[in-house]
C-alpha cells in the first residue's frame, strides 16, 4: 500500500484553494459593466499560471473535477469546462510545440496559443452539442480581453518578487 | 529507451482517455438528468453566500465607476432628463385618454385577461456569464414558492425563466443564453416570431415570416404561446438588421439588475408533475382521437 505523502496532499490543497478562489473571482466579474459583451477568462489565466509556476505536476483528474464543479456552480453545460481546462493543461505542458513557443516567444505567446486553441476546440464541441451558432463578437471580445489582462495579472503576481529583489536583497 | 517509449504511449493513452471522459460528460450533461440538476441546485444553494461575499468588491467597484460617470455627465444628463420629462408629460395625457377608452371597451366585450401574480421579489446573488452559459442566481427558492419554469421579470421587462430550484436559492436562465427561446410578437407590425439568445449581448429574431417587415426600434413582447411566459411582457427592441437577420436589444441589462420578480405560471401549475427527464406524454385514459374526443366529452 502506498504511503501517505503530505507534500503531495499539501500541494493539491493549495492548488484547489487557488482554483476555488479564481472560480468565485470569475463569477464576480459579471457585475462589472465595462465587460459589456463577455467577461475575460481570469480563471483560465490563473489555471495556466498555476500549471506553469507551481513546483509540481497538477493532476489532470483534479482539473476535470474543478471544471465539473465550475459547471455545476454556474449552471452551464456539464463537462464543457472540464474539457476546456484539460485541453488548456494539455496544450500548455504536453506538446513539444509548447516548449518551442515558450523558448522562442515567451509565456504570453504560449498562453495565447493554448488558450485560443483549447477555447476553439471546446466551442466547436459546444456547437455540435447545441446545434446553434454562438455570437462571434462575444467570443472575440472574450479572447481579446483575456489576452490583454494576462500581462496585467502576470505583473501583479510578480510585484512581490520585484519588491523582494529591490528592498530585501539589498 | 524502451521504457521511455512505453511511458510516452501510456501518457498519450491516458490523455486521450481523459478527453474521452470529458466528451462523455458533455453528452451526459446534455441529457439534463434530474440527479445532476439536484446536485447543481444544492451546490448553488450551498455556495451562493460565499459567491455573494466574493462579489462584493466587484459590486463596490461598479458603484464607484457609476458615481464617477454620473458626476462627469451630470449637466448633460440634467438637460436630457428635462427634455425627456416634457416628452413624457405629453405622452401621459394621451395615454390616460386611451386607457379609459380601453377599460370601457374591455368591459363591453367582457374580455378576460390571464394575469400572472408576483410570487416573490428577490435580490440577485450572482450572474454567471462567460461564453458558455448566461444564468443568474436569485435569493429565493422552493421555500418561497418558486418552481421550475416560472418567468422572471424586472421593472423593464423579461429577464428569463427559472431552471433549477434549491430550498433558498434558484437559478434563472437569462434571455441572452443560447438555450433560451421566447415566443414573441412584434408590437407594431404584429408578426409572431421566436426570440433566441446567442450567448452575447443581443438576441436574434427567428422563424419570422418572409412577409414580415420589422421596423428598427420596434418593441418585442411575449406572445404567451406555449404557456411558459404570459403575454405582453417587454422582451426588447429591434436595433439592427444584417444579412436578413434582425437583432433585438434586451430591455433589462442583466449586469445592472439587483432585484427581480418571479411570476406565477398558471398553465405550468395545472400540469401534473412529470417523472423522468424525457419529454414523454402523460398517460391518457382515453384514445387520443384529435377532433373527436372533444365532441364525446
Amino acid at each position: 500500500m502506498e504511503k501517505f505523502n503530505p507534500e503531495f496532499f499539501f500541494n493539491n490543497l493549495i492548488f484547489t484553494l487557488i482554483i476555488l478562489l479564481a472560480c468565485f473571482l470569475q463569477i464576480s466579474l459579471n457585475f462589472l459593466s465595462f465587460f459589456i459583451i463577455s467577461q475575460p477568462y481570469v480563471l483560465a489565466i490563473i489555471l495556466f499560471l498555476a500549471i506553469r509556476r507551481l513546483n509540481f505536476e497538477t493532476s489532470s483528474i483534479l482539473i476535470i473535477l474543478y471544471g465539473l464543479l465550475y459547471d455545476l456552480i454556474t449552471g452551464g453545460l456539464i463537462g464543457i469546462h472540464s474539457l476546456f481546462f484539460l485541453l488548456l493543461k494539455f496544450f500548455t505542458t504536453n506538446l513539444n510545440i509548447s516548449n518551442k513557443i515558450l523558448k522562442k516567444f515567451g509565456e504570453w505567446f504560449l498562453f495565447s496559443f493554448s488558450y485560443i486553441t483549447s477555447l476553439l476546440i471546446t466551442k466547436f464541441m459546444f456547437l455540435i452539442v447545441n446545434l446553434k451558432f454562438p455570437d462571434i463578437y462575444a467570443i472575440s471580445f472574450n479572447i481579446g480581453t483575456t489576452l490583454l489582462i494576462f500581462p496585467l495579472i502576470l505583473f501583479l503576481i510578480d510585484i512581490p518578487k520585484v519588491v523582494f529583489k529591490v528592498f530585501i536583497s539589498k | 529507451m524502451f521504457f521511455e517509449k512505453s511511458k510516452l504511449y501510456k501518457n498519450k493513452f491516458f490523455n486521450s482517455l481523459l478527453i474521452l471522459i470529458c466528451l462523455i460528460l458533455i453528452f451526459v450533461g446534455k441529457l439534463d438528468l434530474i440527479a445532476l440538476r439536484n446536485v447543481s441546485s444544492f451546490l448553488t444553494d450551498f455556495l451562493s453566500p460565499i459567491s455573494n461575499l466574493v462579489s462584493k468588491p466587484a459590486l463596490e467597484l461598479e458603484n464607484v465607476i457609476k458615481d464617477v460617470q454620473s458626476a462627469t455627465f451630470l449637466r448633460d444628463e440634467n438637460i436630457k432628463l428635462k427634455n425627456e420629462n416634457r416628452r413624457l408629460k405629453i405622452i401621459e395625457t394621451k395615454l390616460a385618454n386611451s386607457e379609459s377608452e380601453l377599460i370601457e371597451l374591455k368591459k363591453l366585450l367582457n374580455f378576460k385577461i390571464n394575469r400572472s401574480k408576483i410570487i416573490f421579489t428577490g435580490r440577485v446573488l450572482n450572474i454567471s456569464g462567460g461564453t458558455f452559459a448566461k444564468t443568474m442566481v436569485v435569493n429565493g427558492g422552493s421555500l418561497d414558492g418558486i418552481k421550475k419554469g416560472q418567468p422572471v421579470i424586472s421593472s423593464l421587462g423579461l429577464v428569463g425563466s427559472i431552471i433549477t430550484v434549491g430550498p433558498s436559492s434558484s437559478r434563472v436562465l437569462l434571455t441572452i443564453d443560447i438555450n433560451s427561446m421566447i415566443p414573441s410578437y412584434l408590437t407594431q407590425s404584429g408578426w409572431p416570431a421566436i426570440v433566441q439568445g446567442e450567448n452575447g449581448k443581443l438576441l436574434k429574431l427567428r422563424f419570422l415570416s418572409s412577409e414580415a417587415k420589422p421596423i428598427i426600434g420596434e418593441i418585442i413582447e411575449t406572445s404567451g404561446h406555449g404557456g411558459i411566459f404570459p403575454s405582453g411582457i417587454n422582451v426588447g427592441k429591434i436595433i439592427s438588421m444584417s444579412n436578413g437577420n434582425y437583432y433585438v436589444q434586451p430591455l433589462p441589462n442583466p449586469q445592472k439588475l439587483r432585484f427581480v420578480s418571479i411570476l406565477s405560471n398558471l398553465k405550468l401549475e395545472k400540469r401534473k408533475k412529470s417523472i423522468g427527464f424525457a419529454p414523454l406524454q402523460e398517460n391518457q385514459n382515453q384514445l387520443n382521437l384529435k377532433g373527436f374526443n372533444k365532441f364525446n366529452n
